[in-house]
Order: C-alpha cells, then sequence, then structure tokens
C-alpha cells in the first residue's frame, strides 16, 4: 500500500515537469494551429541560460530568473519574427517543419556555447527529502511541482482576468474574426512564442536543479506528445491533466506491472482515450459542415 | 525578379549540395612552409602521413560522452607528433559526426573507406554503427578500434578490437569481486537497474546470468530506466522490495548519477550498495549525485584514474590537459580513453611498419601486430592484450568513489572471459 | 501548363504524363543515366544514393496518406521496422528467397499500417499523427520485448544479403541496381496510382472529407486503403534496408527517422511524386554536406574546440531548411512548377 502511494505521489510529481512542457505546446498549438517540435529543445536552452546566470555568473535565484526570463521572452520574440511570421498563410506543415528545424538550430547553438557536457546547479533546494509516513518525497519534486501549478494559476488568471488575455483567447477562436475586431493577430502569435519560451524556461530550470542540463534534455519533449493529446491540444488545464495522467500511468505502469512498460503506458493510454473521445479529454470538438 | 533570385537560390542551393555531396574528399591543403631564407636543405625526404579515421554520434543522444573525445584525438596526435610521430610518420586525424543516423554513418564509413591516404586503421564510438559494419571492415581488411565493446561487435572475432574489456567480461570481473568481498552466509542478491536498450542489456546475456549464477550471486530483480530519467525512486523501491544487496547498473552520463541520489534520498545506501559498469565508472555521474551521494559507488574499470598522481600516464596527461589549456569538465573518462587509443594504435602500427615497411603498411598488418600485443600498457594507463580469439582487452580493475573521484581498490588482474558465450 | 504547340486532342492525350518527344528522351536519358551510373560513381557515392532510394521508396508512401489523402502519419519508420523484421525472420530463419520475403515485408507492414490507421476513420490532424505515433511506441517496444528469442531483443539480427535468381547483392554497386530498380518501379506505381478513380478519392478526402462522402466515397475503406499502400511501401523499403545493412536492430528505425520522413514530404511538396523525389534527395544530401562541413572547417581553423566545428553541423542544417521553407514554403516540386511554367511562357509574364 505505501508503495502504490509512493508510485502514485512520485508519478504525480513527475507528470507536474510533463505539464510545464506540455502547457508550451498548446499555447503554440492553440493560438496558431503550428505543433512545435523545439518545444524540449526552448527547454534544455533555457536550462543552460538559467545554468549560466546561476552557476557562471553566481547570481541568486531572485536575480538570475527574471533574466532568464526576459532573455526567454526576447529568444520566442526573435523566433516568430524571423521564422515563423514569414510563414503565415502559408501551409501550416511547413510552418511545423520550421519549429523541427528550429530543434536542430537550437541542438547546435547550444553546443556551440556550451559545449555537452552535463552542468549541474548550484543547488537551489536542500537535497533532504519529506517524509510523510512512510512516503519519501524529493524536495525538488516537490518544489517542481509548486512551481508548475503556480505558473499554470498565474497563466489562467493571465488568459481569464486581462484584457491581453481575453484578445489571445479571441485570436485562438478565430483568426480571421479577430483580425477584423482589430486584434493583431501577427502580435497575439508573437506574445504566445514568448509565452511559451518562458515557461520552457521555467522547466529547464525546474529540471536542470533536479539532475543537471545537457544537450539531451530536449528528448523530455516527447514526453509531452502523449500528455498534451490526452488533455486535448488546445486546452490549457488539459495540459496539466494530461501531464499528471502521463506521469501517473508511467510510475503505475513501471511500478506495478513490468517496469520496461512504463515508456510505452502513456501511448496505450492516449490510443484508449482518442478511440473513446477523439479529441483528446478537453480538447475543442469542432463540429464541421459541408 | 524576386521570383527569379529565389529560384536561382533553390537551384544554386540544390546543385551546391550535389557537388558538395558527391565530390571527393578535398585534399587537405599542405601547411604553408615558413620560408627559409638561406640553406636549402638537399631533397627533402617527403614526410609520410599516417591518417587516423574516426566517425561517430557527436552532436546526438550520445554528445555528453562523446563529444569530449575529439578534443582528446587533437591532443593526443599533437604529443605524438610533437615526440617524432610513427617511426617518422606523421599521425592526422580526419572524423566525421553521424548525428546518431545510421545512414550517415554507413556513408562516412564509405567516403573514409575510399579517401587518401587509403584507411588502414579507423576508432568508432557507437555499437549500432560497429555492429553494421562489422562484415564491411572485414571486407575491406580495416583495422578498428571500438569504443563501445558490445558483444557482436567482438565475438566472433572480426576487424574490430574493443578500446576496453568487453562490458559482459566487465561484469563477470565484478562478479568476482562481489563473491570475493561478501562476508555474510547467506548467497548475495543482485539486482540490474539499466537501459532498455542494446547497451544497458549487455550484461543480461544467458552467459552473465550464468555466471552469476555459478558464482552463487542470486539476481532478484531487472529494473529498466529512461536514458534520461527524471525520477527513478519507483524502480528503486521495487529492488528494495524484491531485497537486492547490490544494484548493478550498465549505463552513463547523469543517469547512475540519478539512480545514487534517489537512492539516497529514500534512505537505501545503508542497506543496498551499488555498481556501475565501465562506462558509469566516471566523473559525470558523481556531479550529478554529488561527492556525498556518490561515496562508495563501485564498479570495473580497465583504465587509470585521474586520482593517480603518481601514474606515469595521468602525470603525463594532467600535464597536456594543461598545456593544451582544456575545461575542468573534460578531465573525465573519455580523455583517458582516447589518449590509451592512440599510443595502442600508434603501438601497434609501428611494430607493423618494422614488419612490413612503410610501402607494405596495411589494415591486415596493422590487425597481425594488434593481435601480437601482449600486456602493452600506454605509461600505465591501461593494459591491453589481445590475440586472434580475443579482440578485447583482458585485464581491468575495481574503482570506487571516494571524496568525489574515483580510487582503484584492487589490483589489475584478468577478468573471466564471457563475451558472446 | 502545356508547352507550346501541344494541344489536348483525344481523353487519352490528356491523360499522358509524358507528352512531347523531348520528355521521352528526357526521360529515357535519365533512366539510362540512373542505370550507368555506377560505372563511374564511387562507392561512397552510390551508399549515398542507395541512401536516398531506400527513403525514397517510404517516402512515396508517406506521400500518397500525407500528400495526396492527408493523413498525416508519425510511424513510417516503425513500420518500415515491420518490413525490416519480417524480411529478415523470412530470409534468416525460414530461408525463403528474397522476393518472397521482399512481397512478404510490405504485406506485413501493410497489415500492420491497416491496425495502427483505424484511428483515422475517427481522428483527425495532429491528433492522428500522435495516435500513429504511439505505433513509433509500440511496435519497436514489442520488437526487443514479444519473442526476444526469435527477433534477436535490442541486439537484433543478423541479415543475410539479398539473392535473386543466383545474383547476390552485396556491395554497394550490385545493392544500387536493386534499390533503384524497385525505388523505379515503386515511383512508377505511386505515379499511376494518384491518376486512377482510387487516387482521385484520396485527393477528395483530403480536400474535404465530408464532401467526399457525400459523393459517395466509401471513408472508411478509402483511409484505411491509403494506410495499407502508406504502410506497404514502408515495408518494402525496410527489407531493403534489411539486406543493404545486413544486422538490424530497433535502434535503426526510430521517431526521428519518422518525423524526417514527413519534412521529406513537406519540403518536397506535399501530394506531387516528383516532390518526394527531390524532398528526399533534398534533405538527405543537406545532411550529408552538413556532416562534411565540420571537418573541414575545423581544418581550416585548427584553433577552433570540438564544440564549435560539431555545432556547426546541426545549425547549418537547421538553418537551411528554415531558409528554405521561408523561400519556398510549398516544396521544391511547387517551385520546378512555376520554374518550368515561366520558361514556358518566356517572354511573356503570363
Amino acid at each position: 500500500m505505501t508503495n502504490l502511494l509512493q508510485f502514485l505521489i512520485t508519478g504525480i510529481l513527475v507528470g507536474g515537469v510533463y505539464a510545464l512542457i506540455a502547457l508550451g505546446l498548446v499555447l503554440i498549438y492553440k493560438s496558431s494551429r503550428v505543433f512545435n517540435f523545439a518545444q524540449g529543445d526552448l527547454v534544455m536552452l533555457g536550462g543552460f541560460v538559467t545554468w549560466t546566470l546561476l552557476a557562471q555568473f553566481g547570481l541568486p535565484l531572485w536575480a538570475s530568473l527574471p533574466v532568464a526570463l526576459v532573455l526567454a521572452w526576447m529568444v520566442g520574440l526573435l523566433v516568430e519574427r524571423l521564422a515563423l511570421r514569414p510563414l503565415i498563410g502559408q501551409p501550416i506543415l511547413a510552418a511545423v517543419m520550421v519549429t523541427l528545424a528550429l530543434s536542430y538550430f537550437f541542438k547546435g547553438f547550444t553546443i556551440l556555447l556550451w559545449s555537452a557536457y552535463r552542468r549541474v546547479f548550484p543547488e537551489l533546494v536542500p537535497t533532504a527529502p519529506v517524509k510523510l509516513g512512510e512516503i519519501v518525497l524529493s524536495q525538488h519534486l516537490l518544489w517542481t511541482f509548486v512551481v508548475s501549478v503556480l505558473a499554470f494559476g498565474l497563466l489562467t488568471i493571465f488568459f481569464w482576468r486581462t484584457k491581453t488575455g481575453l484578445l489571445m483567447r479571441a485570436a485562438a477562436e478565430d483568426h480571421q474574426v479577430a483580425q477584423s475586431m482589430g486584434i493583431s493577430v501577427k502580435g497575439v502569435f508573437a506574445l504566445t512564442w514568448s509565452i511559451a519560451a518562458m515557461v520552457a524556461t521555467l522547466g529547464g530550470l525546474l529540471l536542470g536543479s533536479i539532475n543537471g542540463v545537457d544537450p539531451t534534455l530536449g528528448a523530455i519533449g516527447l514526453k509531452a506528445f502523449p500528455a498534451v493529446l490526452v488533455g486535448g491540444l488546445e486546452s490549457i488545464p488539459g495540459a496539466m491533466i494530461g501531464g499528471l495522467t502521463v506521469g501517473i500511468v508511467e510510475g503505475l505502469a513501471a511500478g506495478l506491472i513490468d517496469p520496461s512498460l512504463g515508456e510505452i503506458a502513456p501511448f496505450l493510454v492516449l490510443l484508449l482515450i482518442l478511440l473513446f473521445k477523439p479529441e483528446g479529454l478537453f480538447g475543442l470538438k469542432r463540429i464541421e459542415r459541408v | 525578379m524576386k521570383r527569379f533570385v529565389s529560384q536561382l537560390l533553390v537551384v544554386s542551393v540544390m546543385l551546391g549540395l550535389v557537388v558538395a555531396a558527391c565530390g571527393p574528399t578535398p585534399v587537405p591543403t599542405a601547411t604553408p612552409v615558413p620560408p627559409t631564407p638561406t640553406k636549402v636543405p638537399p631533397t627533402p625526404t617527403p614526410v609520410r602521413t599516417i591518417k587516423l579515421y574516426h566517425f561517430g554520434d557527436v552532436t546526438g543522444p550520445y554528445a555528453p560522452i562523446t563529444l569530449p573525445l575529439v578534443n582528446a584525438f587533437e591532443d593526443a596526435l599533437k604529443y605524438i607528433n610533437e615526440k617524432g610521430g610513427i617511426r617518422g610518420a606523421k599521425v592526422e586525424h580526419e572524423w566525421m559526426d553521424t548525428g546518431g543516423k545510421l545512414p550517415q554513418a554507413i556513408a562516412a564509413y564509405n567516403k573514409f573507406r575510399e579517401a587518401t591516404p587509403k584507411p588502414i586503421v579507423m576508432l568508432i564510438y557507437g555499437s549500432t554503427e560497429g555492429e553494421a559494419l562489422k562484415e564491411r571492415f572485414a571486407e575491406d581488411k580495416i583495422t578498428v578500434l571500438s569504443y563501445s565493446v558490445s558483444d557482436p561487435q567482438l565475438v566472433p572475432p572480426g576487424w574490430i578490437f574493443g578500446a576496453l574489456p568487453a562490458y559482459s567480461d566487465q561484469f563477470g570481473f565484478f562478479i568476482d569481486w562481489l563473491v570475493e568481498n561478501w562476508k555474510e552466509s547467506r548467497p548475495p542478491k543482485l539486482a540490474f537497474l539499466t537501459w532498455d536498450t542494446a547497451f544497458g542489456k549487455a550484461v543480461l546475456t544467458p552467459a552473465c546470468l550464468d555466471y552469476a549464477k555459478k558464482k552463487g550471486v542470486q539476481i532478484v530483480a531487472t529494473e529498466f530506466m529512461p536514458m534520461v530519467p527524471v525520477d527513478v525512486s519507483t524502480q528503486l523501491l521495487r529492488i528494495r522490495d524484491a531485497g537486492a544487496d547490490w544494484v548493478y547498473s550498465n549505463t552513463l552520463g547523469a543517469a547512475p548519477g540519478v539512480m545514487l541520489k534517489d537512492a539516497t534520498r529514500l534512505g537505501l545506501r545503508d542497506k543496498i550498495r551499488f555498481a556501475g559498469g565501465p562506462w558509469a565508472m566516471d566523473w559525470a555521474p558523481i556531479r550529478v549525485a554529488g561527492a556525498a551521494a556518490a561515496e562508495g559507488f563501485v564498479g570495473p574499470q580497465s583504465y587509470a584514474s585521474w586520482s593517480e598522481a603518481d601514474n606515469p600516464g595521468i602525470k603525463l596527461l594532467s600535464e597536456q590537459f594543461e598545456k593544451n589549456k582544456r575545461k575542468p569538465e573534460e578531465k573525465a573518462l573519455a580523455y583517458i580513453c582516447v589518449w590509451s587509443g592512440v599510443f595502442t594504435l600508434a603501438e601497434a602500427i609501428g611494430k607493423a611498419v618494422d614488419e612490413v615497411g612503410f610501402d607494405k603498411l596495411d589494415g591486415a598488418a596493422v590487425k597481425k601486430a594488434m593481435e601480437a600485443l601482449k600486456d602493452y600498457s600506454p605509461q600505465g594507463l591501461t593494459y591491453y592484450t589481445f590475440s586472434p580469439a580475443k579482440h578485447s582487452p583482458v585485464k581491468a580493475r575495481m574503482l570506487q568513489v571516494k571524496g568525489g573521484t574515483l580510487v582503484p581498490i584492487s589490483d589489475w588482474r584478468v577478468i573471466p572471459d564471457l563475451a558472446g558465450k | 501548363m502545356l508547352p507550346s504547340g501541344t494541344y489536348n486532342i483525344s481523353y487519352s492525350q490528356d491523360m499522358a504524363i509524358v507528352r512531347t518527344r523531348l520528355q521521352w528522351a528526357v526521360l529515357v536519358a535519365f533512366l539510362v543515366a540512373l542505370f550507368a551510373l555506377p560505372r563511374f560513381a564511387s562507392g561512397h557515392v552510390l551508399s549515398i544514393l542507395n541512401g536516398i532510394g531506400i527513403m525514397l521508396i517510404a517516402v512515396h508512401g508517406l506521400n500518397i496518406l500525407t500528400g495526396y489523402t492527408g493523413q498525416i502519419s508519425l510511424g513510417q519508420a516503425a513500420f518500415m521496422a515491420v518490413g525490416a523484421y519480417t524480411s529478415a525472420l523470412l530470409t534468416a530463419r525460414l530461408h525463403l528467397p528474397f522476393w518472397l520475403a521482399l512481397l512478404g515485408a510490405g504485406v506485413s507492414a501493410g497489415a500492420v499500417g491497416l491496425v495502427f490507421g483505424l484511428p483515422s476513420v475517427r481522428i483527425k490532424g495532429f491528433y492522428l499523427a500522435m495516435a500513429t505515433l504511439a505505433a513509433q511506441f509500440i511496435i519497436p517496444w514489442m520488437f526487443i520485448h514479444v519473442r526476444a528469442d526469435i527477433t534477436g531483443g535490442v541486439s537484433g539480427m543478423v541479415v543475410p544479403p539479398a539473392s535473386l535468381g543466383g545474383i547476390v547483392f552485396k556491395s554497394q554497386e550490385s545493392m544500387y541496381f536493386l534499390v533503384m530498380g524497385v525505388a523505379v518501379a515503386m515511383t512508377f506505381f505511386a505515379k499511376n496510382l494518384v491518376r486512377t478513380r482510387t487516387g482521385r478519392a484520396f485527393v477528395a478526402i483530403r480536400d474535404n472529407d465530408i464532401a467526399a462522402e457525400a459523393m459517395g466515397i466509401n471513408l472508411f475503406t478509402y483511409k484505411l486503403l491509403a494506410f495499407f499502400i502508406c504502410s506497404f511501401y514502408a515495408g518494402v523499403a525496410g527489407s531493403l534496408w534489411a539486406h543493404w545493412m545486413r544486422a538490424i536492430n530497433p535502434d535503426h528505425f526510430t521517431l526521428m527517422d519518422s518525423i524526417w520522413y514527413v519534412g521529406m514530404v513537406i519540403v518536397g511538396g506535399m501530394g506531387s511524386t516528383l516532390g518526394a523525389i527531390l524532398g528526399t534527395t533534398f534533405l538527405r544530401l543537406l545532411s550529408e554536406l552538413v556532416m562534411t562541413v565540420s571537418p573541414q572547417i575545423g581544418r581550416l581553423f585548427p584553433f577552433l574546440a570540438a564544440n564549435i566545428l560539431a555545432a556547426l553541423g546541426p545549425m547549418l542544417f537547421g538553418l537551411v531548411i528554415i531558409l528554405f521553407l521561408i523561400f519556398e514554403p510549398r516544396g521544391l516540386a511547387h517551385r520546378w512548377e512555376v520554374f518550368k511554367a515561366s520558361y514556358r511562357l518566356h517572354p511573356f509574364a503570363h
């Protein structure tokens, strides 16, 4: 029983990390219908940037996090302006392809600046574990989870309580209608990419503080793929629930059934969910008419 | 106009690609000789060059391990050339990145195969390409030193030589060591926590499992973790519940570090002891886990450690490391591996030259010289013994993490032969 | 846009692919050049071309599914794995002749493709892409874990060289004839398939599936048929791959490969047989180029550290593709059409 609880809670905590990466994917897909294959690499890049600020420049966390987020915001703007804006109005798949090319570019860029060694963060959170009865939890993972939930909360407030959030929701609904209401859809795309890059940097910081960063960190993006689908490509709460589901399924399948099943169990669940709810749990169901 | 320009651009890019990809390897431009104003030496003898070709995944999933290899090659060859090269011949290297893609590795091999000077030796660092190209190496008679020693590359012996003892052999050594140091009356219980890949499972062969059984070691669990794990507490708890005394992990990079860190957090370290395969006996896992959590991690290793200041090889490498201004992160296993490999190849090529002369030097001659190496030790960095029947070294030691670095805890000894059985 | 002086007088003329004498001459010259190449090319060039030929077959299949039918699949490499393993098992374990294994590889991959194509009846777009992504994870997992005694698990299998009627295809040169022979045949089939009733049904589904259904096209049948054909192509490509490598393991068929097959379709131009050829060639040559560029630069500037050199490869690769797509988001085949039209209209603008 304690084991079951431990598997479950570890799964939930790890799922929080997946959710944060899934959030970036959902934001971009929701606004521009582009599936961003470079999200994992943005996480990696963000991880390296925060590492540089924390370890090389020796800045404290409260100073380096805002600097890293501002840098990420600029990266997001640049990527949107230089690589994706020229493709507005062109086939969506061409833009998807660009994100794939971006992922190679980012990987090369990271190796150029930081080489390929694993960089370990200075201690941000005490390593001592948290004990709940028999259940032992990592403080890192716990903090990661808390920060993920906070980020989700902040973004939800942003989307539902601010005017910019309203504009973004309107633009996500229908580009043409939004445009005719005087909303700059291009501006919304730029903002989306900036937010996605900032979320990725946050993810990079959290993941990096657990086990360090190296260029292989970009592969974590793959974990978010089933998460977004389970939750639905267009739903922000869906990203959270999808991420948690994937974490839990992975943990339980590996813990209770077969250790090698952990990697594919999320996909089996994904297939099942898509069979009954083709648009994911919270995705937008579009009614089509000829 | 704009359309024309973009058309021209696309067409020229396509043409450029075809020419660049299919064109012959550009002959290296001769290094400009500083003008000698006064005496010109009479009939300068042509400087012979021997080229080491190596290719592998430098920017893909294994980049953290393989990228440092390239700098190490640069330094090692510079040193050898300063010392007069191989029997007076200059040694150069040419490398190619495959990004972890197999078709690219095949193409790289075919490119080097036709390069001038004709390749006699190559170095590779990926098992997938090694296994796919094993037959081609034999057909083309090219001697290959491989840094990934999976059984199919080494058994039956072809033209590939292992730069370190086979993973299965080293596991056998670990079992020997474990049994010798086992104090209790009940048999020791061993669990695996490894990768679900060819590399991770190289110690799960029937020969390895039988050997453990024969030595009275009970295998109680086999768990797998992702290549880049976030948290492995689930796997560790299953191992605890299986009642394991020891865990063996044939992984590398961050993975062993994550395992040690999570095990420490779960408070398992006083009940269960942890061991890793040869590539886990590196400095990266220590950095990831932190020196405190990594303390006591053991494993077989066939190379000297940076901590052995009085080892002549390590002394030399430390000097060279400073001289070439390498970064502290590069002070890891890869640097030692490459130097040992280059020294060994230089030794074998030198012997082959003595035997057949420069003009007849080919892969077969080097292979023969390699197979004749008995207990060859490049400045004490490692021990290489090859024979026509066994193409991987046979000596290793146990290392242990102490105070944030690796220190030997046993003598060099001949390890069991389990590869490919 | 027809060349000047060429008119459609009959239906068969309208449908013909090759219209003028010049086109016939170019086609024949291309085929002769293609099969005469091994006499002049080095093994390195041939090994690149063999790789392109095999990928081309897989990309043709994907182009039928994605380019013509509009269903995105991220599982093409997994279906190739099915073909490769079938072929390896049939030749190495059951000692069946190669041609039978090639066919069997196509059929078995097609059958597996059908299973993973089933969700396409209900789901669309990126949701479908992700359902096929599941194939990319589940299929290699099964090769590792289910009956590892037959498939060799993670270490894979050794595959005998292909042989047809006494000829053993061992060298790059002989393999080239086999690969190109199959690739030409598969190209011919792909080009003609899309001109049949089936092909038009595929295009109708892509353009508007509800309208297509209203016109009497059975979505279920045709979507699954597209999946079958796509995976059949992948299976054939996988079989050739296995006999080309002569050793296979699940690492040969990764998600990245699957994604790049989609990339080749996009860069070449969706829904164009020529596009599949151009896209495959372009991306493969590009990656070949960036692979050679770093060591060359290293020779020119020996003081650069390894990480800077190694970084150039992926950076250049990404950059060229981004620039290319910004200039030509509709793919190489589209650019070729534009080029042809402006050539035929010269000196007039329209």
